[in-house]
């Protein structure tokens, strides 16, 4: 008997079919880790009114590279501070935007690593770092001075966020112009210098104000000295200069 | 790094936004050849030029009350941010920032509104590298515009506007829009200056 010669079915078709089927599986796999909290938090109760909308959110942002871990977290801060249920529903979605957009930028940098656990570490930095006050045109400008420079892409991403951070606690003490501080972190950022010494820029910028230089001054000098190659040190011998003869 | 390369669409663009800035007291009706002054005669882009001139001056008109100044300083201060750009954003890109963000640069001084509206040119052109179609190159500035300036409920004129006012003097922008100094809006947040 001639056996009869099935058409061979297409490779994409199968493919299709499988992530037809794959697909809902992985927006429910997605949304585990917070469904494990609502099944074994003791606050649990109180906040079973937003489960649904809190697992649609770590889901939709875990498509887009945010572990769900970070909306845990904020869930169990929100449930040790006995926030209500509708603020800590309005705070995360205000998180889903901010965790969404900081792991954006940094994917569209290929700066955010695919571990699970420091890509979380730095979209939980950045999202901090806008609650703080900087802007996502800074974050983008220290971003795109550490894509810039050589390196692994956890370390880049980081000392990135270092440095913003850095401008961030130089504005609230002193007060930069807001064109300033993407600038300043980038020319940190390409500094040589090491980032445990990050925060001496502070102790710079008060005596640089003990001695009667601007904010905007101080900061100018220090993206042109650190933008030249130079040091804290330069920094302090170009203000004392300025001092001197204004 | 790329060095910014200098792009016919974006050069015409910003013609043209100048020129729809600067003619925003004239009719709107201007014929959209005036705007395209620097294309060569009768080329083809002379004619793209024409169709985008009319999308900006549509664009534009979101700008309550821009005037001519604050447009032509606009145009100089972008051209300016261009130099020590990563890359130049296309035409599209640029037209989708301002599209997108005019709210936000509408109460920016002019080297401010230039420099946000660069920064979310360059994301959208990153992101339709990246294979995002326009749309959701768009969605993805929505959510630039949202999640930096608006934190604690700030606009972006308070968090990068914030140094448009300088011992009590207020920017000509905000002058025009009546705009105090002691407006909540310029007002620099608490504790941020010494």
């Amino acid at each position: 008997m001639r056996s009869v010669r099935r058409p061979a079915r297409p490779p994409l078709r199968a493919a299709a079919v499988l992530v037809l089927f794959l697909a809902p599986l992985g927006t429910a796999l997605s949304a585990q880790e917070v469904a494990a909290w609502f099944a074994s938090s003791s606050a649990a109760a109180v906040y079973a009114g937003i489960r649904v909308e809190t697992e649609s959110l770590a889901a939709s942002a875990a498509a887009r590279g945010v572990p769900e871990s970070l909306f845990v977290r904020r869930l169990a801060e929100g449930a040790e501070k006995r926030i209500p249920p509708e603020r800590l529903a309005s705070a995360l979605r205000d998180d889903e935007a901010r965790f969404t957009g900081v792991a954006l930028l940094l994917r569209l940098r290929r700066l955010l690593p695919p571990e699970p656990e420091r890509s979380g570490r730095l979209i939980w930095q950045g999202s901090l770092l806008l609650r703080a006050g900087a802007t996502s045109p800074d974050l983008a400008a220290a971003l795109d001075a550490a894509a810039a420079t050589a390196g692994g892409a956890f370390a880049r991403a980081e000392r990135a966020f270092d440095a913003l951070g850095l401008t961030v606690s130089l504005n609230a003490r002193f007060g930069l112009p807001s064109a300033v501080s993407g600038r300043l972190a980038a020319a940190i950022v390409r500094s040589p210098l090491e980032r445990r010494g990050f925060a001496s820029l502070i102790s710079v910028f008060a005596r640089g104000k003990a001695s009667g230089l601007s904010s905007d001054l101080v900061a100018d000098i220090a993206i042109r000295v650190l933008d030249s190659g130079g040091s804290f040190e330069a920094i302090e011998r170009e203000m004392q200069r300025r001092t001197r003869y204004p | 790094m790329r060095k910014p390369r200098p792009g016919i669409l974006n050069r015409l663009g910003l013609c043209l936004l100048a020129a729809a800035f600067a003619g925003s007291a004239a009719a709107q009706a201007a014929p959209a050849a005036d705007v395209s002054a620097g294309a060569p005669a009768g080329s083809a882009a002379q004619a793209a030029a024409a169709q985008a001139a009319a999308a900006a001056r549509e664009m534009l008109s979101r700008f309550v009350g821009a005037g001519p100044e604050w447009g032509s300083a606009f145009a100089q201060s972008y051209a300016r941010a261009l130099g020590s750009a990563p890359f130049e954003p296309s035409g599209l890109a640029l037209r989708i920032a301002l599209a997108e963000a005019s709210r936000s640069l509408a109460p920016l001084p002019p080297d401010r509104a230039a420099a946000l509206a660069l920064s979310c040119a360059l994301e959208v052109e990153r992101d339709m590298r990246f294979g995002s179609t326009p749309q959701e190159a768009r969605a993805f500035l929505r959510l630039y515009l949202r999640v930096g300036g608006t934190a604690g409920g700030r606009s972006f004129a308070e968090a990068y506007g914030r140094d448009a006012v300088r011992g009590g003097a207020v920017s000509d922008r905000s002058a025009q829009w009546g705009l105090a100094a002691s407006s909540p809006m310029l007002r620099p947040r608490s504790g941020n200056r010494q």
